[in-house]
C-alpha cells in the first residue's frame, strides 16, 4: 500500500509539473509587440564571426522587432537551395553558387555583402619541393570542383604566370583533403578555413601556406533573397540590415566575446578560430561594381570549362544586385 | 502477371509529367520528364558516360566481391560454431552498426585518394550484411538433417559442406543481393563526397553544383536502371544456383 501511495504521489507531482510548465504564460499588461518571424539559411562555418548567432544572442534582432530562426547547412549552396525551396526567406552564400544559379534562374538578388578580406589559401607539402609559388608547377593540387576554392586556385595560378594546365588538378572534397595531403596522395590543396588549419596540424613543420590575397581574388559572402520577397518585404529587409549593422559594430567593439559566441555556435575550438580570425572581417556593405566584375569573371570561368556548344550568354549581373534597402538604412555603405 | 510490371513505373512517370506540366514543383528541383529524357540521350551522345558507368560499376563489383570472399566463409564459420558466434557477437554488432560513410576520413588515410578508399567503404558496409546473413543461414538451418547425416556416418566436414552450407545458401544469397545494392549506394555516395574523375556519383554532384537539374535526373535514371539490372542479373544467377528454393 505504501508503495502504491508513493507512486501515486510521484505521478501527481509529475503531471502537476507538466501542467504548470506547459500552460501558456499570461502576457498581462507587459505584452510585447509581436515579432516578425524570419528564417535564415546559413553555412554554419563560413563566414565567421557568426553575425546571426551574435545578433540573436545579444538581442539585435529583437530590438528591430524580428524573430530570426536559423537553418544551418554545411555549404552556402545548400543554404541557397533551402531558400529557393521556400525553406527560408534570406540566405548567406558566396558568389560562386549564385553565378552557377544565374545561368538558369535569376530570381535571386544580393542585398548586402558581409565580409572584407581573403578566405582561400593553398596548403602544400615542403618535402615535395614546394617553397614558393612557382614550385607549384607540375604538382598534383586538389580543390573541390566548381567551388570558390577551384576558382581561387585558377586565379592564383594565372597571376603567377601559370594555368590549370601546368598542374595536375584533382577534384577532392574538403573533408578528404587534409588526410589526402598527409598521406601524400596530393602535393597541395586550395581551400578555405578551417580545412587549411586541419591540414597544417597534420603536416606540422612540413606545411607551407600561400594565402590567396584579395588582389588576386576576394570572394564575397552575401545576404540574398528572392526578388519577389524583397520587393514585398522592404521594411523587414531594412530591419534585418539595421540589426546586422548593429552586430557588426558589436563585433568590432567586442572581438573576444564575438569569437567566443561564434566558437560555441559553430562547435569549434576557440583557439582554432583565433589562428585565422584576421583573414577577413565582417563589414556589411554593397559594392556593386567590383561584385558585378567578380561575378562576370566567375561566369566566364564556368563557361570556359563547358564544351563550346553548351556555353551560355552571361546574364546581366547588375540585375542580381539590389542596393535599395541598404541605401535606405545607411547610404554610406553603398558604393 | 508480366503485364502488371509496367503499372508502377507508368504511375510514377505520369505523376512526374503531371507535376512538371502543371508547374507544381520548382523546375530547379523537378525538371520536365521530357527534358530529362532529352538530357539522357545527349549524355550518351556528347559525354563519355560509359566511362562513368564503368567506373561506378567496377568499384561496386570489386567491393562486393571482396566483401563476399571474406563475409561468406566467416559467416558460415561463425554460424556453425555457436561459441564462436557468441564470442564475436558484440564485435560484429558494433561494427555493423557503424555507418560506413563516417569512415571515409580513416579509409582516405589508409588507402589514399584513389579508388581504394571508395572500394574499402563498400567492402566495410557489405561484409557485415553478408557475414550476418550467412551466419543466420547456418544458425537457422534445420538440425534434423544434420542428425540424419550423422546417423548415416557422414563426417563433420561432409555435414558442413553437403548439409549445412546447402541449407544456409538461400539466406547467404539474400545477404549477397542486399550487399550488392548497398555496395552500389555506398560507391555513389563516396564518389559524391570524396570526389573523383569518373563515376556516376561525381556526375550527380557536378550537375547538382551547376543547377543542371535535367542532366542530374538523367544520371539518376541511369543509376536507378543500373541498380535494377544488377539486381535482376543477380536474381537470375541466384535462381540457377539455389534452384530448389520455392519449389
Amino acid at each position: 500500500m505504501k508503495n502504491k501511495a508513493l507512486v501515486l504521489i510521484i505521478l501527481v507531482f509529475i503531471v502537476g509539473t507538466i501542467i504548470v510548465y506547459a500552460r501558456p504564460k499570461k502576457q498581462g499588461n507587459n505584452k510585447q509587440p509581436e515579432l516578425i518571424e524570419l528564417t535564415f539559411a546559413e553555412n554554419k562555418i563560413q563566414p565567421f564571426p557568426k553575425v546571426i548567432a551574435i545578433a540573436q544572442q545579444k538581442g539585435f534582432f529583437k530590438d528591430q522587432g524580428l524573430e530570426v530562426k536559423t537553418v544551418s547547412f554545411t555549404s552556402g549552396k545548400e543554404a541557397l537551395n533551402a531558400m529557393l525551396a521556400n525553406g527560408a526567406q534570406i540566405a548567406e552564400v558566396a558568389e560562386t553558387p549564385l553565378v552557377f544559379l544565374g545561368f538558369t534562374d535569376q530570381s535571386v538578388q544580393i542585398f548586402a555583402n558581409i565580409t572584407e578580406g581573403y578566405n582561400n589559401k593553398i596548403l602544400a607539402r615542403k618535402d615535395r619541393g614546394i617553397n614558393s609559388h612557382s614550385d607549384l608547377k607540375g604538382k598534383k593540387i586538389a580543390a573541390p570542383k566548381g567551388t570558390s576554392a577551384e576558382f581561387a586556385l585558377n586565379e592564383f595560378l594565372r597571376v603567377n604566370q601559370m594555368s590549370m594546365k601546368d598542374i595536375e588538378y584533382t577534384n577532392l572534397s574538403p573533408l578528404a583533403m587534409p588526410s589526402a595531403l598527409a598521406k601524400g596522395g596530393i602535393d597541395a590543396y586550395a581551400i578555405w578555413e578551417p580545412h587549411v588549419n586541419t591540414g597544417q596540424k597534420l603536416l606540422g613543420n612540413n606545411a607551407i601556406v600561400f594565402p590567396i590575397e584579395t588582389s588576386v581574388y576576394e570572394n564575397s559572402f552575401n545576404y540574398v533573397a528572392k526578388k519577389d520577397w524583397l520587393n514585398n518585404n522592404s521594411e523587414v529587409v531594412e530591419k534585418f540590415l539595421r540589426a546586422v549593422i548593429n552586430t557588426e559594430t558589436y563585433i568590432t567593439e567586442h572581438p573576444d566575446e564575438s569569437l567566443k559566441i561564434s566558437a560555441d555556435y559553430m562547435g569549434l575550438d576557440e583557439e582554432i578560430l583565433k589562428t585565422f580570425k584576421d583573414d577577413y572581417k565582417i563589414k556589411i556593405r554593397l559594392e556593386t561594381k567590383p561584385l558585378v566584375e567578380l561575378m562576370g569573371r566567375v561566369g566566364t570561368w564556368i563557361n570556359n570549362q563547358k564544351p563550346e556548344a553548351e556555353r551560355k550568354v552571361l546574364p546581366d549581373y547588375r540585375s542580381q544586385i539590389n542596393g535599395t534597402f541598404l541605401k535606405a538604412v545607411d547610404p554610406a555603405r553603398i558604393q | 502477371m508480366k503485364k502488371y510490371v509496367l503499372i508502377g513505373p507508368a504511375i510514377v512517370l505520369l505523376l512526374w509529367i503531371f507535376f512538371s506540366v502543371f508547374k507544381l514543383a520548382n523546375p530547379l528541383f523537378l525538371p520536365s520528364f521530357f527534358d530529362a529524357i532529352a538530357s539522357l540521350f545527349n549524355l550518351f551522345r556528347s559525354e563519355n558516360i560509359f566511362s562513368h558507368i564503368w567506373a561506378t560499376l567496377y568499384k561496386t563489383l570489386v567491393g562486393f566481391l571482396i566483401a563476399a570472399v571474406f563475409g561468406i566463409p566467416l559467416g558460415l564459420l561463425v554460424g556453425y560454431y555457436v561459441k564462436l558466434y557468441k564470442s564475436f557477437e558484440v564485435v560484429i554488432d558494433f561494427f555493423r552498426s557503424l555507418p560506413g560513410t563516417a569512415l571515409f576520413p580513416l579509409f582516405l588515410l589508409i588507402f589514399g585518394i584513389g579508388d581504394g578508399a571508395k572500394i574499402a567503404t563498400a567492402v566495410f558496409v557489405s561484409v557485415w550484411i553478408i557475414l550476418i546473413n550467412s551466419a543466420y543461414g547456418v544458425l537457422h538451418s534445420p538440425k534434423l538433417r544434420q542428425k540424419v547425416a550423422t546417423t548415416f556416418g557422414a563426417s563433420k566436414l561432409q555435414i558442413f559442406y553437403d548439409v549445412v552450407i546447402m541449407d544456409a545458401l538461400p539466406q547467404v544469397f539474400i545477404g549477397l543481393r542486399t550487399a550488392l545494392s548497398i555496395s552500389l549506394v555506398v560507391v555513389i555516395v563516396s564518389e559524391m563526397f570524396i570526389g573523383s574523375k569518373f563515376g556516376l556519383g561525381q556526375k550527380i554532384y557536378d550537375f547538382y553544383l551547376t543547377y543542371e537539374t535535367a542532366k542530374l535526373y538523367a544520371i539518376l535514371i541511369i543509376t536507378g536502371l543500373l541498380g535494377y539490372l544488377l539486381n535482376k542479373l543477380f536474381l537470375s544467377i541466384e535462381r540457377k544456383i539455389v534452384h530448389w528454393v520455392g519449389k
